[in-house]
């Protein structure tokens, strides 16, 4: 026995010592000289939907998948989109033709070079052109007003518009994938730093560093993607130090971890709202849903479930674009529960009323901010109560059924700047919260056909302003990306849009 | 024969029971497989027409019709989800759940048969009641909660056990058996505290039969009247108990593998339910069928062996 | 029945499991009229704060009391395992009962159909049964009573298969009483023992499969606590607070272990 006490006291000693000798090593890295080579795990809450870029449509799948696929243009951290595929591109005077020039020798994966005649199948793929239908493939809605797509020679593609746009450069990120390849959901082939190794189904999602990269090559050899069924599951094996770099933790699961972890604060690039359906009764009075903005406290709710690290926002668009971002508007309404409770009187509520808030149980962060917001709304009379669904009933009872009172959800978005907000013109197809205001429409045609940037961003405002003004819904923050990155790891890079870059990833030396 | 015949028929009626009313739950689940896989932003046309391709337009009975066909030459069909074989699919998964099982089932019976028979050695003494008290525990406490606690314990404070990933037993076997142990001990021990206190109670009951008595007036020793009779009468009916255990055990641990990360078979029945991909969700429920029937058989089949009375 | 020393014992033990049951039952009971806080009531200031004489459990990472919470999420997790196996036990007994007294072609379909559900491990069948029914306390209840019916159904059916053969039954019948009468009214009760252990067992059970399946994210919704819940939730904040894990894993433990200690006492 006592034996055995002895070795266990070595045993953590031993362990003491590693972690005394790693806090020195990071110490003495300030220089945060990266290294070439090395192998990392990267912890994923959630399996891929599907390995075929053109088919995923989960965010956690995009963000994984954006280190094996290229577009023609690809966005970097500053949420700019830079050539890729194509080296340049040029788009006429009157913004109806996009002309983009192919980099020369861009290799896929297998070897083979990227021909105009692949550039031309993947775009017509995304746009739902006849001769490249596949159902499973959602048709990318933005490429509505393309009329057509064809080469010119070996290393021009010519995309002609029915209807000018300044904007659908942001779209031609999607993924460059070969013609005559028909195994891309199961052994994918791009053209990113990354190439793919292996997939086993709930278990891993293994990449090696791509030799033939054209651009800058990646530090890191081997990248495994772990995929766990949630946080909770994985959380042991952080404990563990297993994992070596994880998003998507709440604030108190990372403070538990600083002695081997470096804490990430970002954004997520999403609205989160409590959306409210507009069709539904109380809700149809946009008095009762500017009370529900008074009554709940976003603060409150960044604090108890990110210890303020999330960004409140007061209107449709997340602060990542900044470019038509309206910050002015994050404080229209202010937390005032005797106001909102007077408000709801006036509407014809004095004693309240009782809601659903629907939320798809995979979201841990959702359901947390559903917690806080009814314990808020019980003081204001309102009586709201959760009703937890998975994520397929969500999709096909709230989101495309609109059978349903409230949600919470995190709302992602292309760079593209209406992108975020074109779902709520009257005619959308994914107008979930029914959301009708002719204004709206008019201002917002107005902004997508708008040649000028600053125009645009003006016209874009105002759209922020139409959806605060009527509470379309309660807008709450874009909630904190709180991600532990393991000590003598460097170069994580938070992008401003929902993606996770390895290529610059490095050991420390 | 006739028997097993019989038995077999049996077996073909309940699994057809069994995948009828999983496809029908399949089609009043909100949600199908197409919504699941366009995600958020389809029109409805979309989704018909991915409908249309995954064959989930056709009634029910013709889809079910076509799925008994395929079964019946053991091809399960294609994963919705996952676009591969599903028979491929689960034999991937079933390594893990296979591992965590055999390692479970040595674990109990390397452990129950000895504790079994030391606590009916004297009932109500005090190592049976120690015993006791440990078994009683062994079934009362949650099994999540015990392997939240063994990991915390072992793997996180003490570091005795090397905490970490799920290793594939392709790159390392050992790592692989290694990393099993905790989760195998927390499916154990309830299953082994239920064995114990049943074997003991066998035990217990045998040596009261009268032939024991008979055994001891003629003078054989304790030792001897316990081989040779008391254990071989005890064993009989355990073993319709660990046939039932091992079943459990080999039908996956939802529960387990959810708080260990084991990518098993238990694994993917809850991802497949949630993505509606039913192809897989009626292959498991089959395995699942046809590991539990054919355990309950086979013990059926060792006690008629064992003991000709039984008819 | 032995008197010897293990007599003694056995009602220690049983007395010992009830005092058990009895202290999470007295809480779980004044936890529905009164908790020293608000179940769900929130504090920003007051996250994951350690056991003190204000909060004797501390506190979540919401701020809220768990002592409060544990009070309340037993209640729940109580009311849920005895509905479970009521609804499980009422209609396992009936079936078990009377198909086990007629016999026949209906009673061989009913026993397959039984031996097919007995099959699955009741969390499965639970699984699938929600996912159609949708999410919640009640379709839980249902959900765990369906897993739970075929139980029953075996223990009553084969004690049936005994007591019917009885000269008391056979008079009975020769004096022209009504089988529904002879079912119910005079079988039934004979067999109390034998239902009464299952009842107690599966209780013990249901219990553990109303935390198993919170663990999984099904049953009570949140903001509202149950035991399984509440220790699921705990699981990531365990180095920060592990009062929060221990406070609902230890009153589960107290029903469950209680609850086992009862019927191994009832056994001799």
């Amino acid at each position: 026995m006592k034996k055995h006490l002895l070795l266990i006291g070595i045993l953590i000693l031993s362990v003491l010592g590693g972690c005394a000798n790693a806090t020195d090593k990071n110490g003495g890295a300030d220089s945060n000289e990266p290294t070439q080579g090395g192998s990392i795990v990267i912890g994923i809450p959630q399996d891929l939907d599907s390995l075929d870029p053109h088919i995923a449509k989960a965010a956690g799948t995009d963000e994984v998948l954006f280190n094996v696929f290229e577009g023609l243009v690809k966005p970097d951290q500053y949420g700019k989109v830079n050539p890729a595929v194509a080296e340049s591109y040029s788009l006429s005077e009157d913004s109806m033709k996009y002309v983009f020039v192919l980099r020369d020798n861009v290799k896929f994966h297998n070897g083979d070079v990227v021909t105009t005649e692949d550039v031309v199948y993947s775009l017509r793929r995304c746009a739902g052109f006849e001769d490249a239908l596949d159902p499973s493939v959602t048709v990318e809605s933005a490429f509505s007003i393309i009329k057509d797509i064809y080469a010119t020679d070996n290393k021009t593609v010519v995309v002609e518009l029915t209807a000018p746009s300044t904007e659908l450069i942001y779209y031609f990120t999607t993924a460059i994938i070969p013609k005559n390849y028909k195994n891309q959901a199961t052994a994918p082939v791009g053209t990113g730093p990354y190439k793919f190794v292996s997939y086993t189904p709930l278990e891993s999602f293994v990449v090696e560093k791509f030799q033939d990269y054209y651009g800058t090559k990646p530090y890191l050899d081997k990248v495994t993607f772990s995929i766990y069924a949630n946080i909770d599951a994985a959380f042991l094996e952080l404990m563990a130090g297993k994992i070596d770099l994880m998003s998507q933790l709440s604030s108190d699961q990372a403070a538990q971890l600083t002695s081997i972890y470096n804490v990430v604060y970002s954004n997520f690039n999403l609205v989160q709202a409590l959306f409210l359906n507009n069709d539904f009764e109380p809700f149809k009075n946009p008095d009762v849903r500017k009370a529900l903005c008074m009554a709940i406290n976003r603060d409150e709710i960044n604090q108890m479930i990110s210890d303020g690290h999330g960004t409140i926002i007061g209107s449709g668009v997340f602060p990542g674009l900044s470019t038509i971002f309206a910050g002015d508007l994050v404080n229209y309404y202010k937390f005032d529960q005797a106001a909102a409770k007077k408000l709801l009187a006036d509407a014809g509520y004095p004693d309240g009323f009782s809601f659903t808030i629907t939320i798809p149980s995979s979201y841990d962060q959702h359901v947390a901010t559903g917690e806080v917001i009814v314990e808020q709304l019980k003081k204001i009379g309102v009586t709201a109560k959760i009703e937890l669904v998975e994520w397929s009933a969500w999709l096909s009872e709230v989101y495309s059924g609109r059978k349903y009172e409230s949600t919470i959800i995190g709302l992602d978005a292309n760079l593209a700047p209406g992108d975020v907000l074109k779902r709520y013109r009257s005619t959308a197809g994914n107008n979930f919260i029914n959301f009708i205001s002719e204004e709206f429409d008019v201002t917002y045609a107005s902004a997508l056909a708008s040649q000028s940037d600053a125009e645009k961003a003006e016209l874009y405002k105002k759209c922020q302003n139409i959806l605060t003004e009527n509470a379309a819904s309660v807008y709450i923050q874009d909630p904190a990306q709180i991600t532990v990155v393991k000590k003598g790891l460097g170069g994580y890079t938070p992008y401003p849009v929902y993606v996770m870059d390895i290529s610059k990833l490095y050991y420390v030396k | 024969m006739k028997y097993i015949g019989k038995k077999l028929i049996a077996l073909a009626i309940t699994l057809l029971a069994i995948s009828f009313v999983t496809f029908f739950a399949f089609t009043i689940i909100p949600g199908d497989a197409a919504t699941s896989i366009m995600g958020m932003d389809a029109s409805e046309e979309q989704l018909d027409a991915l409908r249309e391709e995954l064959g989930l337009n056709d009634p029910l009975i013709v889809r079910y019709g076509r799925w008994v066909k395929g079964a019946l030459m053991l091809d399960f069909g294609t994963s919705l989800q996952y676009k591969t074989d599903v028979a491929k699919l689960i034999g991937g998964r079933l390594t893990a759940t296979l591992g965590l099982a055999l390692e479970a089932i040595l674990i109990i019976l390397i452990l129950s048969v000895p504790l079994g028979i030391i606590s009916s050695k004297k009932p109500n003494g005090a190592v049976d009641n120690i015993i006791t008290v440990l078994t009683q525990f062994g079934m009362a406490v949650p099994q999540f909660f015990l392997g939240i606690m063994l990991t915390y314990v072992f793997g996180i404070l003490l570091r005795i056990v090397n905490m970490g990933g799920y290793v594939n037993p392709a790159e390392s076997f050992d790592g692989f058996l290694r990393f099993l142990i905790l989760p195998a001990i927390t499916v154990a021990i309830p299953k082994l505290s239920m064995m114990t206190k049943y074997l003991r109670d066998c035990i217990v009951a045998q040596k009261k039969q009268d032939y024991v008595r008979t055994a001891r007036a003629k003078g054989n020793s304790e030792g001897r009247i316990l081989t040779h009779h008391v254990l071989k009468n005890a064993i009989i009916p355990s073993i319709t108990f660990f046939a039932m255990i091992v079943a459990d055990v080999l039908a996956g641990s939802i529960v387990c593998e959810q708080v260990f990360a084991i990518p098993g078979v238990g694994r993917l029945l809850t991802a497949s339910i949630s993505n509606r991909d039913f192809p897989v969700v009626s292959a498991i429920v089959l395995y699942v069928a046809v590991v539990v029937v054919v355990m309950n058989t086979l013990a059926d089949v060792f006690y008629r062996v064992v003991d000709p009375r039984v008819k | 029945m032995r008197k010897e020393s293990s007599g003694k014992k056995n009602s220690r033990i049983l007395i010992v499991g009830s005092i058990m049951v009895i202290v999470v039952l007295l809480f779980a009971v004044i936890g529905l009229f009164w908790t020293p806080y608000d179940v769900n009531g929130m504090d920003v200031l007051l996250k994951n704060k350690a056991p003190s004489f204000a909060h004797l459990f501390g506190t979540d990472n919401f701020g809220r009391d768990v002592f409060s919470r544990v009070m309340q999420g037993a209640g729940a997790s109580f009311l849920i395992a005895i509905s479970v196996v009521l609804f499980g036990a009422v209609t396992g007994t009936v079936i078990g009962a009377v198909t086990g007294y007629f016999g026949g072609a209906v009673d061989a379909v009913l026993m397959r159909i039984n031996d097919a559900l007995a099959a699955f491990p009741s969390v499965l069948i639970a699984l699938v049964i929600i996912a159609v029914t949708g999410n919640g306390k009640y379709n839980l209840v249902l959900a765990l009573g369906i897993a739970f019916i075929p139980s029953f159904v075996r223990v009553v059916r084969s004690e049936m298969l005994v007591q019917k053969e009885l000269d008391y039954v056979k008079n009975l019948k020769l004096m022209k009483a009504g089988n529904f009468r002879i079912i119910f009214l005079d079988i039934l009760p004979n067999m109390r023992t034998v239902i009464s252990s299952s009842l107690l067992i599966g209780f013990q059970n249901a219990v553990l499969s109303e935390a198993g399946m919170s663990y999984l994210g099904l049953g009570v919704t949140p903001p509202d606590p149950s035991l399984g819940r509440m220790l699921s939730e705990a699981q990531s904040y365990i180095i920060f607070a592990p009062w929060y894990a221990i406070a609902p894993g230890i009153t589960i433990l107290l029903l469950t272990l209680g609850l086992g200690f009862i019927s191994h006492g009832r056994e001799k």
